[in-house]
């Protein structure tokens, strides 16, 4: 326990594993209050928007989704949608279906992959997923196959499993076969068993009592639990076109970070994610994913971002019980996409990424060439959010041994899952309680 | 012969960032020369797709490029059958802190890394996206692929 009549604390935690990208974490703690709290971006910049500008219109899918590794399809999805907005183009039909499907993959290799190897571990006390599954290898082994499916039908519809190059601006480069998609079928069966065993082990972790209360921005549509489509609503008024986007919502710099941060308009920090999807959406599930997530005493809404792993288990679910389904209803189009021509215009796209709305917009020339481009990953969007959990959280913990609290924290930030390459793979804490020192990561340490 | 009684051989990296093509380019010169006695494949390196590929070999091996340690070029045999890689091979440079390394700890954990598991490591200095190999990596092709022929002559637990 620290000593209370101590006068300064600082924790720096220099890199923190299990989040993507490079980023740390600094919190100053003066006579047992938090005085700061700021989540370091030190990421390069990587000028996305601005090598976009003259490229042409078709081009952008593939470009962006070179960003992430992880979420790809998000960003070739967001993209497709802005220049179909741009050239007055709506998909319909089976190319829709199969976008959703390909989204369906990206969700459930993304939340597998976070549920089990990168947020269960602080769960349950274990430094990594590797240390997990030496006293667990049944549940890391079927965490494994779930992934895997997400991976099969990201390798089906998009060519390869990272980066898939058969989407495109209209629809695909070749749509798949019926007899490709039974196959995926098949496994999805088993896979809908393990997603059911995941939102029940989720449910059994320890939580802390850490209820917020946040404004929840998601998309939001007439019938459906949200991909790629739908007005951007949240839970404090918020109801508008995804055009208004930038009308309600600004980004800023700050200097710590190399990515612009974001907030609404004379308001402030807003949540993006599962949890603002799930609370936003819980009507929009299927009625098996709602029953499950009730059985688990989920219920409707979720107020704790760290029950968000839970969030991300039903959200599994769904996404497997939404791939069979659109299987078991799918009819080979007639072509694979829609030929478009190129037009002067403006185009807007937000779709829901694994952590939360990505939105981007593009203004194009009559021959079709990039003149501007703005993009705002959901991780650029929770920064904010994120030191203001910190500020709480670490409050709350304020009497813990800095290596206990450094270990709350990590916790805490991978709540969201971050991803700071497309905004950062290591984060470095550093505390400062009452003036004393604390880095997880000294300088020259590996 | 099986598929499992096969050797299958892994090219790990990205064939368009400098000297991370090593392992993809070293499976175009096992093409090349026409070895049909084993496996080949690329792979990005992401841990589930290699455990997947790791299922029911007898014998893998794993072709990746490192940051350079000593000198770009200069090529590291670890058997990782019953041991871990080097800590100073082991770092995280894969998305979101998983590569190689913990690919195969997790497999061994879980019981799915195959009986023989070699790597093959070669140090490199570039990994710009878009960049040409250097030289000293890319004379390491040729010589990676003889010493896999070497490797694969013989039982495949030699000493490194």
């Amino acid at each position: 326990m620290m000593d209370k009549k101590s006068e300064r604390r600082t924790i720096k935690v220099n890199y923190m594993a299990r989040v993507e990208g490079e980023g740390g974490l600094d919190i100053k703690i003066d006579d047992n209050r938090v005085s700061d709290v700021k989540l370091h971006i030190f990421e390069p910049p990587r000028f996305y928007e601005a090598f976009l500008r003259g490229r042409r219109f078709g081009e952008a899918p593939d470009i962006t989704a070179r960003i992430c590794g992880i979420c790809p399809v998000a960003y070739q999805m967001s993209s497709s949608h802005a220049m179909e907005d741009a050239l007055g183009v709506k998909v319909g039909g089976p190319l829709r279906e199969l976008r959703r499907l390909v989204y369906c993959g990206e969700w459930i290799e993304s939340h597998t992959l976070h549920v089990y190897m990168l947020h269960a571990p602080d769960f349950l006390g274990y430094p990594d997923a590797i240390a997990l599954a030496k006293d667990h290898p049944e549940v890391v082994k079927k965490a494994l196959e779930l992934k895997k499916i997400g991976n099969q039908i990201v390798t089906v519809l998009g060519g390869r499993e990272i980066h898939p190059i058969n989407l495109k601006v209209g629809g695909f480069y070749r749509a798949p076969t019926k007899k490709d998609l039974r196959e995926l079928a098949e496994n999805l069966k088993r896979a809908l068993d393990i997603a059911r065993e995941t939102v029940h082990f989720t449910s059994g972790l320890p939580f802390p009592d850490f209820d917020q209360d946040y404004e929840y921005v998601a998309l939001r549509h007439p019938d459906e639990y949200p991909f790629c489509e739908g007005r951007l609503v949240s839970n404090k008024g918020l109801d508008i076109d995804i055009s208004q986007f930038s009308d309600f919502i600004e980004e800023h710099h700050v200097e710590h970070s190399t990515s612009l941060h974001a907030r609404m308009k004379g308001r402030g920090d807003y949540h993006v994610g599962p949890l603002a999807r799930y609370n936003l959406n819980f009507d929009r599930l299927s009625p098996e994913s709602q029953a499950l997530a009730n059985e688990v005493g989920l219920g409707p809404v979720c107020l704790n971002p760290f029950k968000s792993i839970i969030v991300r288990a039903v959200e599994i679910f769904w996404a497997v019980e939404e791939a069979l389904r659109i299987i078991e209803n799918y009819e080979e189009p007639d072509q694979s996409c829609i030929e478009m021509t190129a037009a002067a215009g403006t185009g807007h796209g937000c779709s829901e990424a694994p952590r939360g709305i990505l939105y981007h917009r593009y203004k194009i020339d009559d021959e079709g060439l990039i003149r501007d481009a703005v993009i705002v990953p959901p991780t650029s969007q929770n920064q904010g959010m994120i030191e203001s959990d910190l500020r709480k959280f670490v409050q709350q913990y304020i009497d813990l041994p800095n290596d206990e609290l450094q270990l709350k924290c990590e916790q805490a930030v991978r709540n969201y899952d971050p991803c700071i390459s497309c905004s950062c793979h290591f984060l470095r804490l550093r505390i400062d309680r009452d003036g004393v020192q604390y880095d997880s990561r000294p300088e020259g340490s590996t | 012969m099986s598929q499992s009684e096969r050797t299958l051989i892994i090219g790990v990296g990205n064939a368009d960032c400098g000297d991370d093509a090593v392992g993809p380019k070293l499976i175009d010169e096992l093409a090349r020369r026409g070895i049909e006695t084993v496996d080949t494949v690329r792979s990005a390196g992401e841990p589930s797709q290699l455990i997947a590929l790791f299922d029911r070999r007898a014998t893998v091996y794993l072709i990746d490029a490192v940051e350079a340690i000593q000198s770009p070029g200069r090529i590291h045999r670890f058997d990782v059958s019953e041991r871990a890689l080097p800590a100073e091979f082991a770092q995280p440079y894969s998305t979101h802190g998983m590569g190689v390394h913990e690919a195969l700890e997790l497999a061994r954990a879980i019981d799915s890394l195959p009986p023989i598991a070699i790597v093959y490591a070669v140090e490199g200095v570039q990994f710009e996206p878009g960049a040409a190999m250097t030289p000293e990596v890319q004379s390491t092709v040729a010589v990676l692929a003889d010493r896999l022929v070497e490797d694969l002559a013989m039982p495949a637990t030699s000493p490194e």
